[in-house]
């Protein structure tokens, strides 16, 4: 039997959807303006200040070293915190509570503290690896995410499954690539979102580390904010809008697992 | 007699080139290979910075210049952060800031008989040689076209301003300036005097709260939204944000009413102990060398801290140049050492009256 929705709840939905998209819509409008600065409602239409932002190559300098730099800070935030998830959910470990606060604790710290904390440590070290301190840093504050929704997984796998599997002669890697697996992915996925995006959007840490020669979109943004508000930076946000987006829809059809069922 | 061809010419030119370009190189080779890290300022000058003044320089030097952009707070902050081990060889700051760098040992002094180019710095810009400016803006206020400005700050406090000003926040230095400004108003002295006279002024900043719309810390949205015609003034600001857009044909300009206006002192040091030292003095120079400092002004409506400088009178609109100009203008630049050590406890104080 299907449930039938309220017109209501669809009217309160709509009307929240609305809210959430509406400031969404304003950088796409005003990045079409003929002006020399951002106006709003627009005046004129041009999409000049699409080709400039594209032909930059600081703009996409950047953007690809943001790039970069998230998939790789998600993929060593993947490689310790699956198996740090695992362990601390399905095993019990002495000073385990500590463990996991010690790992989650740049969640609590402000992260400009984080970061120019690492920037003394790196100082003191004589590191001068930017793109290495980067990843650290990066590493640092993205780890509890992926550790957070990965236990969470950890916690509600089914282990009579497991058992069974095992009972009728299943060897241990079959158990985990086709029992575990299965009900561990949407957590991966899940933490594996928030560390790239956690990477890419950070401007405290990577305000410390960074240098002229690796330099974050975030970073970017903000100094072209203050060399000229024009619409080019309206549509410097409309074109991370629409990254957003594509993000989400290559997330659906390729790995087949919607949003709304990560949030559940 | 002997016929100089086009073939002829062509070649002597190609083996003057050939004798000249050595002796460039040679006179630089000391720097051949160096690499040093530099914290500049983002904006319209980092971008200049960025994109002229570092290629030319790592072409006639044949060195590496790292560039980063970035704001005075966060320049110090990295510059204490390193101080054991320095990262960057000079940073870009204010002049707010040179006290506090010179006293907690950040930076050290500059080395004047290898820059010939502070020859021609003008001596209030030199800081006793801790640093020296190499921009200096006009801060005033910044209002719509469409709207007649003051010409006395004292105005701004009437009700006819009810809803209509933008103020600057406490975060950014020319809130110290409206500081100033509501100092000399409720004593009736001289931008000089009042500076000293700030802690007993919070009575008439307070009255401003009415007319305050909002408080902006980015100077650049902030004329942005005065020339879409959301606020009538702003107060105070920087000309090098305000004045890029008028030049572009936006509905924002600047004025300075009779009281006076402020010197905005943008400035490099060099970081005390930082890598490849005489590379970064060499930089230094270049920064402050005539031809320089006209692009750079000329790019960023500040005006250079050198004399000697040429410029059109398009473009004399937009600067206080040369210094017998900024005297006219009654340019003032405070006492940073006192501002620097009540500056803490003036923002609580209009955190407090301008928090929401």
């Amino acid at each position: 039997m299907t449930a039938t929705v309220s017109p209501w709840l669809k009217a309160i939905v709509g009307v929240i959807l609305l809210i959430v998209v509406a400031p969404l819509v304003v950088p796409l409008l005003m990045s079409i303006s003929d002006t020399a600065y951002i106006v709003f409602p627009p005046r004129g239409f041009t999409l000049k200040w699409y080709g400039e932002v594209l032909a930059n190559p600081e703009a996409r300098g950047s953007f690809l070293f943001s790039l970069e730099l998230a998939a790789i800070v998600t993929a060593i935030s993947l490689a310790l915190g699956i198996p740090c998830a695992a362990g601390l959910t399905r095993y019990r470990l002495p000073g385990q509570d500590a463990i996991l606060g010690l790992i989650l604790s740049p969640l609590i710290v402000p992260l400009i503290v984080t970061g120019v904390a690492l920037l003394q440590l790196f100082s003191l070290l004589g590191s001068r690896a930017t793109f290495a301190q980067l990843i650290i840093g990066h590493t640092v504050i993205c780890l509890p995410y992926v550790i957070r929704s990965v236990s969470a997984s950890f916690v509600l796998v089914d282990r009579n499954l497991e058992d069974a599997a095992a009972i009728m002669g299943a060897p241990p890697h079959v158990v985990a690539t086709r029992v575990i697996w299965p009900q561990v992915r949407p957590g991966i996925l899940a933490g594996a979102i928030f560390s790239f995006i956690v990477s890419f959007d950070d401007y405290p840490i990577s305000m410390w580390l960074a240098d002229g020669d690796h330099f974050p979109v975030p970073l970017y943004l903000y100094t072209v904010i203050e060399r000229s508000f024009d619409p080019s930076i309206a549509a410097i946000s409309s074109l991370m809008i629409l990254f957003a987006l594509l993000l989400v829809l290559v997330i659906e059809k390729v790995f087949g697992i919607s949003l709304a069922r990560l949030a559940s | 007699m002997t016929v100089m061809t086009r073939r002829t010419f062509g070649k002597l030119t190609l083996g003057a080139a050939g004798l000249a370009a050595p002796l460039v190189y040679s006179r630089n080779s000391w720097a051949a290979g160096k690499q040093i890290q530099i914290g500049i300022w983002g904006g319209s000058q980092g971008e200049f910075v960025k994109k002229r003044i570092i290629p030319a320089f790592e072409k006639d030097f044949d060195c590496r210049i790292v560039a980063e952009e970035g704001f005075t707070l966060a320049n110090v902050g990295k510059m204490r952060a390193t101080k054991d081990n320095p990262k960057f060889s000079v940073m870009f700051i204010d002049d707010v800031a040179i006290p506090i760098c010179k006293q907690e040992g950040l930076i050290a002094e500059l080395p004047k008989s290898d820059m010939p180019a502070l020859a021609n710095l003008y001596p209030r810009f030199g800081f006793d040689g801790w640093g020296s400016a190499l921009a200096i803006s006009v801060a005033g206020l910044f209002h719509n076209t469409e709207v007649t400005p003051p010409d006395s700050y004292a105005a701004l406090w009437g009700p006819e301003y009810a809803g209509k000003l933008k103020l600057v926040s406490p975060k950014n230095t020319p809130s110290v300036f409206f500081l100033i400004v509501a100092a000399a108003l409720k004593t009736g002295k001289p931008f000089a005097e009042a500076q000293y006279q700030i802690d007993g002024a919070f009575d008439k900043v307070a009255e401003i709260k009415a007319n305050v719309q909002n408080l902006f810390d980015n100077g650049p949205q902030a004329a942005n939204e005065v020339a879409q015609g959301q606020a009538d003034i702003g107060l105070l600001e920087l000309s090098k944000y305000v004045y890029p857009y008028t030049a572009k044909g936006a509905p924002v300009t600047m004025s300075f009413p009779k009281e006076g206006s402020f010197a905005g002192n943008n400035c490099q040091v060099l970081v005390k102990n930082g890598p490849n030292q005489d590379l970064a003095v060499a930089f230094m120079n270049r920064m402050l060398e005539p031809a320089v400092q006209k692009a750079f002004s000329e790019y960023a409506f500040t005006a250079p801290p050198v004399s000697g400088i040429e410029f059109s009178n398009e473009t004399l609109k937009y600067l206080a140049y040369p210094v017998e100009e900024m005297d006219k203008r009654g340019l003032f630049t405070p006492d940073w050492e006192f501002i620097n050590a009540n500056r803490s406890a003036w923002t609580e104080k209009m955190n407090g009256i301008f928090a929401v």
